[in-house]
């Protein structure tokens, strides 16, 4: 998979996924995402467009990020026992981490992202001006 | 205790010092610790010596000490041969902590599988599991609800993640299962209990999909709930094919999730397959998936077949098209057939 950050504001980042975001790489994502939090980016808008299959690990690296974005620290996936012990908080169903949007996920994703409920929480736009300004 | 201990039982450290002394004339060479207490090697002197130091991320664990007649790039020489040894024996201990910590969540994990069957009469359930090197959290699960020996629970899920730490939850999850199930109405409330406990008092950077079918053995009404889960398929004993939807995420992320409760009918003959996205997202050497779409066709051509040929029919065909390719993730698969009538 390869990424691209296009930093539109001190605030906002947008992030073009290309490519397949599986357990290969789902912490790279994560770790990504983690960067840009610390240096400033309170808004992270994921392009989607280009993403051609996500697996469940892409639904945790999702999921990590939502928390990331609203100033929480999620465990590590693969901490060995740690990512067993460690506290992460949880996103109520219904509530929109609305700090993380997803632009022009393929039917593909669509269908993912349907199936596991990261619909109830990340909303999903048909743009990347959409996601920006809205 | 410096790095270096680890080497020292290694019998390619006195072949290398040896040679280094030969190589100066018969010089003393010898390795010591960081305070200059001998490791290996000879005596050497400590007039006149030459110190060559041993570093392993910047930090001095050991010095490479020779007498006079040891040239400086020969000392210098011995001390990289050891950095490199100890680097290359450090990446090797981390991948034996790996790939034993892959070993140990195996087997927790084979140790979960059902070693056999409820038995129900008119009914026969079949099931296959092939775990994966890499990833894998696979779970299936057959049993009769408690109290009532007519209804049977079929389960089956996939913990994101891998190793220890998703077998302990696999384990978790598995016990929560069947307890909820043994003690609400229906899999949809089950679900929602097991989800308030992950969530609440299991919190973890992993996830769980599942799906969860309760069968009422003289009837076949089915009554099934998903989380995150591919639907499970219904082989129609007259040729169709039915894919079991039903609302609900994932276990374990979102508080307060709710699950959708639907319904259908197995019919003598008809046979119900729940299976895990390793056998959709199994992959052929040019990286292509197996798919739904293959899946359906081939359980198409398997309607009215007993369990047994259903499972294998399967499994048979991800294996063709898989051909050499490694399974990524783990296959599970679990078929119920209402047997028909005589």
């Amino acid at each position: 998979m390869n990424t691209t950050i296009d930093r539109v504001s001190p605030e906002v980042a947008v992030l073009a996924l290309d490519g397949e975001l599986d357990a290969s790489n789902y912490r790279e994502l994560i770790a990504t995402g983690s960067r840009l939090y610390a240096d400033g980016a309170r808004r992270l808008v994921l392009d989607l467009a280009g993403l051609s299959y996500m697996s469940s690990s892409g639904i945790v690296a999702l999921h990590s990020l939502a928390l990331v974005f609203r100033g929480l620290q999620p465990p590590d996936p693969e901490a060995g026992w740690a990512a067993i012990h460690a506290v992460s908080a949880d996103t109520a169903e219904g509530t929109l981490a609305d700090q993380v949007r997803l632009v022009a996920p393929t039917p593909a994703i669509d269908t993912v992202l349907e199936r596991t409920g990261l619909k109830r929480i990340l909303a999903i736009y048909a743009d990347r001006a959409a996601a920006i300004a809205g | 205790m410096t790095q270096l201990d680890d080497l020292l039982a290694d019998a390619s450290l006195a072949s290398l010092l040896a040679l280094a002394s030969a190589a100066a004339g018969g010089a003393a060479i010898g390795v010591t610790d960081p305070e200059g207490r001998l490791l290996a090697g000879r005596a050497v002197a400590s007039v006149g010596a030459r110190r060559s130091p041993v570093r392993l991320d910047g930090e001095i664990v050991g010095q490479v000490v020779g007498d006079e007649a040891v040239a400086p790039e020969l000392s210098v020489l011995v001390g990289c041969a050891l950095e490199l040894a100890l680097a290359g024996a450090r990446v090797q201990a981390e991948r034996a902590r790996v790939s034993q910590e892959l070993a140990i969540g195996r087997r927790i994990q084979q140790a979960l599988l059902p070693s056999r069957y409820p038995e129900v009469r008119g009914w026969t359930f079949a099931a296959r599991y092939e775990p994966a090197r890499e990833v894998g959290g696979d779970l299936f699960d057959v049993f009769t609800v408690r109290g009532q020996p007519d209804r049977i629970a079929l389960v089956i899920a996939d913990v994101t993640g891998k190793g220890i730490p998703a077998a302990v939850l696999m384990a978790d999850v598995k016990a929560l299962l069947h307890a909820a199930t043994d003690n609400v109405e229906d899999p949809a409330e089950a679900l929602r209990r097991v989800n308030a406990v992950l969530v609440h008092e299991r919190p973890t950077a992993l996830f769980v999909t599942a799906s969860l079918a309760v069968v009422d053995a003289t009837s076949g009404a089915v009554r099934y709930a998903l989380a995150g889960h591919e639907p499970p398929l219904v082989a129609r004993h007259d040729g169709g094919v039915d894919r079991l939807e039903a609302g609900g995420p994932i276990l374990g992320a979102f508080d307060g999730a709710t699950f959708e409760l639907r319904e259908t009918i197995l019919a003598p003959g008809d046979a119900m397959v729940l299976y895990t996205d390793g056998i959709t997202e199994a992959r052929d050497p040019a990286r292509a998936f197996y798919g739904e779409d293959r899946l359906l066709a081939i359980i198409r051509g398997s309607c009215g077949r007993p369990a047994e040929r259903i499972a294998e029919a399967v499994m048979d065909d991800v294996t063709a098209f898989r051909r050499e390719a490694e399974p990524f993730d783990d296959l599970t698969l679990l078929v119920a057939e209402r047997r028909p009538t005589a």
